[in-house]
């Protein structure tokens, strides 16, 4: 069976555990059969669907008919019973909003805390499966000084993988694109490892046919070759066993196949192709050649502190005989695919578990003013239990129980939100990364994370269920209850008033910013909706280094060749039928950010306003006709400005509002500032002023931006915009044929319409929205919740008070003032403090105006306060209600 | 009577073993009753009944040997005791006089 074609192995162990041995067996057994049987005839997909619901009834069976066993036999091991569950489960339906409040808080409690503690293990140290895999390491450069890694590494690879005692095998690789052609078909760009042959021992994964890259491969001048994956090997040879020996071309190089390997196989990130790194004999001068990364397998017994401790000093040595390049750079040797530097640190541990817990502790107190609530209105029956023989962790047990029930439901509902959002979330995340998703990196939630949860929903459940029980059966408040006839003696004490005003606090410092996020993404949403973004296609062209020129060409002469390849390309995809406009640019219009550090000159006798995010962007030919911007004052580029000496720009009219204050800004200047601060660039003039695209929205209504003219040779990346008559999507296959006619070296990438470029850029917008107003509604509920148990507590407690003021005259008015006084302290108190902490951040941030600011006080505090109101109106009622006569004559 | 009343699913999957004969097993069950009966049976449900039948000494069960296509997993072969036939008859003969002179009364309701 294959990888796809085998029964999930999740659901076979899970049948072990939860069977008795000899069914088990038995049962994955036929499950087995079931699948092969399903998978002939609904596909693997269904089939494995099928197992997993098959599995779960066998689990839910035998999980049942264990409970009725026990019932039969009247026998209770534990203290806690099937009864005692399912009186949990019937709570819940009795106190539903305690049940939605604290499920909900608990659900994305736990739902992000086992988030969490999956993605930091993969951020830390994820686990590669490869043999020994834990023993593969990368050695990375870090440069202190220009604040980034540095990856022209050649010259310190030599070294290390000469000198270094602590690794069994150094490799490096670097990743490529080239187009593959396979006789007549169509090319098809292919993402390429270029690398040493030492990735494939490494690896430790032997080759499924033929041989992996061997180190003669490196030498330069031997002949091209290739290893291919397995699903290259399926897809483009049909699995053919003669694939081996065979030849491909790969961009313009005919390269012989030597090896195919095993399915799953993509290392050393996800490469399904593999060619030799040719490194020069004589080797590298310090920081020179291409960027690469750095692998290697540490020897056996030699920890990773141990490894780094040895490139240290190697890479001091090279820093003394060449301080200029290494003077300032930091090896680090990280776990692979992850960010570990060695032994599992402190840091690393709190780091991993630390958030979850004090995220599960904040929705604790929140829920355990509730369940505590709840307990203190059940004090009467509690009583009654104990009196009649229950005994304290009988009565424990059950409330544990009660809680363990709500925790449970939570846990399922938050791990599987959890799960979701994280295949969501994460392929979304490499969808944009050119080497894809990692071979180390599957979706979705671990086996180990839901144990870990499960763990911490009955360590929540504890802490939830036992504290209340605990108080509430102690001897001093059974002793109470007997004096007090039944009446209620629980109280909130000072920690859970100080829960309470901390949350309704935190509250109130959410509302302005989930306001400010949610209308600033609609505001968006709208003016992008306005521009026909459906109707471009988005082509990133690139051509094959070293394919476009002979070695000798001089720079200019490289370049001539690229800008005419392009035109040619530009001009066959003008002739199609329902193309209406082509052009370029380094990014379209909605593309992202790409801002420099500028000054622009207002006023001639005024000094130069420093700007530091003016966007920018290098446009072709036709750019603004494509889309449809008008030139409102001044000129267009024309040829003789994509000269290189040329010194003009075109603005928009978001740029004038900005600067100008609306007024004509033709005639005026901009400049760039130099690196590290140095010499500003010359001056740019500005030529002509264009209507506003709309694909940028900010508050000024559009970014202000500044077009540079360019030449496609001239342009990185080059990004060709299409506008066509038709469904964009469907005019790519046509792009990729008249590519190939062009030059086989042209390759084409990420072909999507603008519109789902731009909906991709707005995603994480969309998504901090949402879950900011998420967070807000759920504290705004949790709030009124925990006011709503302070006052159903209050009330309780003051029943025989409330009702003989009631008879001794005290008006409705008086008894509601009395009742609500508390609430509203307590709200107020969070309130204000909520407001402090906002004043605080207002004052600190000159950009906030003065307006704004006191609205966003005003409406948080009346926010809150309406929902500190619609909170007590329950609880208020009851207290209405309470018949003097009654009072007078339990007293 | 048996001590052991048998319910319905029960008598179904006795009967369903008797038509099988030597070495019935989960899978054939669920498919004999489906097959004669036109109902989605969960292969669970099949196993729980057959705990049931065995407790109450209506079924005798024994591992067969591992095959390959059930991934090395051995079988749950079960078959049908004396007793289980015993009280399979009892069910049929308490059902049949249950239906006894029905049919006319039946003939008259729509």
């Amino acid at each position: 069976m294959t990888g796809t074609t085998r029964p999930p192995a999740l659901a076979r162990r899970l049948i072990e555990r939860a069977l008795p041995a000899g069914v088990a067996e038995a049962v994955v057994g036929d499950l087995n059969e079931l699948f092969a049987r399903e998978c002939a005839a609904l596909g693997a997909r269904r089939a494995r669907q099928r197992y997993w619901r098959q599995a779960l009834s066998f689990v839910w069976h035998f999980a049942m008919e264990g409970w009725r066993d026990q019932r039969r036999g009247d026998v209770m091991r534990i203290g806690m019973s099937w009864l005692d569950l399912k009186l949990g489960l019937r709570m819940l339906g009795k106190y539903p909003g305690l049940s939605i409040a604290g499920g909900l808080a608990l659900a994305v409690a736990i739902g992000l805390g086992a988030a969490w503690y999956d993605l930091s293990g993969d951020i830390f140290r994820p686990t590669l499966p490869l043999p020994a895999g834990e023993r593969i390491v990368e050695i990375e450069m870090r440069d202190p000084v220009g604040g980034g890694d540095e990856r022209r590494l050649l010259h310190d690879f030599t070294v290390w993988r000469e000198h270094a005692r602590s690794f069994e095998d150094l490799g490096a690789y670097r990743t490529i694109e080239r187009n593959l052609v396979l006789g007549d078909a169509r090319p098809e760009p292919m993402t390429i490892a270029e690398t040493t042959a030492s990735a494939f021992r490494i690896a430790g994964v032997p080759p499924a046919l033929g041989r992996p890259l061997a180190d003669a491969d490196e030498r330069p001048g031997t002949p091209p070759v290739v290893v291919i994956g397995h699903g290259i090997w399926q897809r483009q040879f049909g699995g053919r066993a003669d694939v081996v020996g065979q030849t491909v071309q790969l961009g313009r190089t005919v390269t012989t196949i030597v090896g195919v390997m095993p399915e799953g196989f993509t290392f050393p990130v996800n490469h399904r192709m593999w060619v030799p790194l040719q490194l020069r004999p004589s080797g590298y001068a310090p920081l020179e050649g291409p960027p690469i990364r750095v692998f290697a397998r540490l020897a056996e017994g030699t920890t990773q502190v141990q490894a780094y401790a040895e490139v240290v000093a190697l890479t001091a040595r090279t820093a003394a005989t060449s301080p200029r390049t290494h003077e300032h750079l930091r090896p680090r040797v990280l776990a692979y695919g992850g960010e570990s530097p060695g032994d599992r640190s402190v840091l690393e541990l709190a780091v991993t578990h630390l958030p979850i817990v004090l995220v599960l502790l904040v929705a604790c107190a929140n829920v355990g003013t509730l369940v505590y609530a709840r307990t203190a209105t059940r004090e009467g029956e509690i009583a009654l239990r104990h009196a009649l023989g229950a005994s304290r962790g009988r009565i424990v047990a059950q409330l544990f129980a009660e809680s363990l029930v709500l925790a449970t439901l939570a846990a399922i509902v938050g791990l599987a939100a959890a799960n979701a959002a994280l295949k969501v979330g994460v392929t979304a995340y490499y969808s944009g990364a050119p080497e894809g998703m990692p071979f180390w990196i599957d979706p979705g939630l671990k086996l180990t994370t839901v144990l870990y949860a499960t763990v911490l929903t009955v360590v929540g459940a504890a802490l939830l269920g036992v504290f209340p029980a605990l108080k509430a059966t102690g001897r001093r408040s059974q002793a109470q209850i007997r004096n007090m006839g039944g009446q209620s003696t629980l109280r909130f004490g000072g920690v859970w008033t100080t829960v309470m005003i901390a949350q309704v606090a935190l509250t109130v410092i959410c509302i302005p910013p989930a306001l400010g996020i949610s209308t600033e993404a609609l505001r968006d949403r709208q003016i992008r909706d306005a521009f026909p973004a459906e109707e471009y296609l988005a082509v990133r062209l690139e051509l094959d280094e070293g394919a476009a020129a002979a070695p000798d060409d001089t720079r200019d002469a490289v370049n001539r060749r690229l800008e005419a390849t392009y035109r040619e390309f530009e001009r066959r995809v003008a002739q199609e039928p329902a193309v209406r406009a082509v052009t370029f640019a380094d990014r379209l219009p909605g593309m992202g950010v790409a801002v420099r550090r500028a000054e622009v000159e207002t006023a001639p006798d005024l000094p130069p306003v420093f700007v530091p995010n003016l966007w920018t962007s290098a446009v072709g030919p036709g750019f603004f006709q494509a889309f449809d911007v008008a030139i409102l004052s001044g000129r267009d580029f024309h040829d003789g400005d994509r000269a290189a000496e040329s010194r003009t720009v075109v603005v928009n009219e978001a740029f004038a509002r900005r600067f100008f204050g609306g007024a004509n800004p033709v005639g005026r200047r901009v400049r760039y500032a130099g690196g590290d601060g140095g010499t500003p660039q010359p001056w740019l003039e500005v030529v002509g002023m264009v209507r506003d695209v709309g694909m940028t929205p900010t508050d000024l209504g559009e970014a202000p931006y500044v077009f540079h003219p360019a030449s496609a040779a001239a342009t990185r990346p080059l990004v060709m915009a299409v506008r066509t008559e038709t469904d964009p999507e469907a005019l790519a296959a046509r792009l990729r044929a008249i590519a190939a006619e062009v030059d086989l070296g042209l390759r084409l990438d990420d072909i999507r319409s603008l519109d789902a470029i731009a909906w991709q850029v707005d995603v994480p917008m969309v998504v901090s929205a949402v879950a900011i107003v998420g967070i807000v509604v759920l504290g705004l509920f949790l709030s009124a919740a925990g006011i709503f148990s302070l006052m159903s507590v209050s009330v309780a407690r003051r029943t025989r008070e409330i009702g003989l003021r009631a008879a001794l005259g005290a008006t409705a008015t008086r008894l509601l003032a009395g009742i609500l006084s508390r609430a509203l302290v307590l709200t107020g108190s969070g309130v204000l403090a909520g407001n402090a902490i906002l004043g605080l951040f207002i004052a600190i941030e000159p950009e906030i105006a003065l307006a704004d600011a006191l609205g966003a006080l005003l409406l948080t505090s009346v926010v809150m306060l309406a929902v500190g109101l619609l909170a007590c109106l329950g609880p208020a009622r009851r207290a209405l209600r309470i018949a003097p006569l009654d009072a007078l004559k339990e007293a | 009577m048996s001590r052991h009343a048998l319910g319905e699913f029960e008598q179904m999957v006795l009967l369903a073993i008797l038509h099988l004969g030597d070495g019935a097993y989960g899978v054939p069950i669920v498919d004999e009753i489906q097959r004669r009966t036109g109902r989605t049976v969960a292969p669970a449900a099949v196993y729980i009944a057959l705990r049931r039948l065995e407790q109450k000494g209506f079924v005798s069960s024994w591992m067969s040997e591992s095959t390959p296509e059930r991934g090395g997993k051995a079988r749950l072969c079960v078959k049908v005791t004396r007793a289980g036939v015993e009280s399979l008859r009892e069910a049929r003969r308490a059902l049949d006089g249950m239906w006894k002179g029905l049919d006319p009364t039946l003939r008259t309701i729509r």
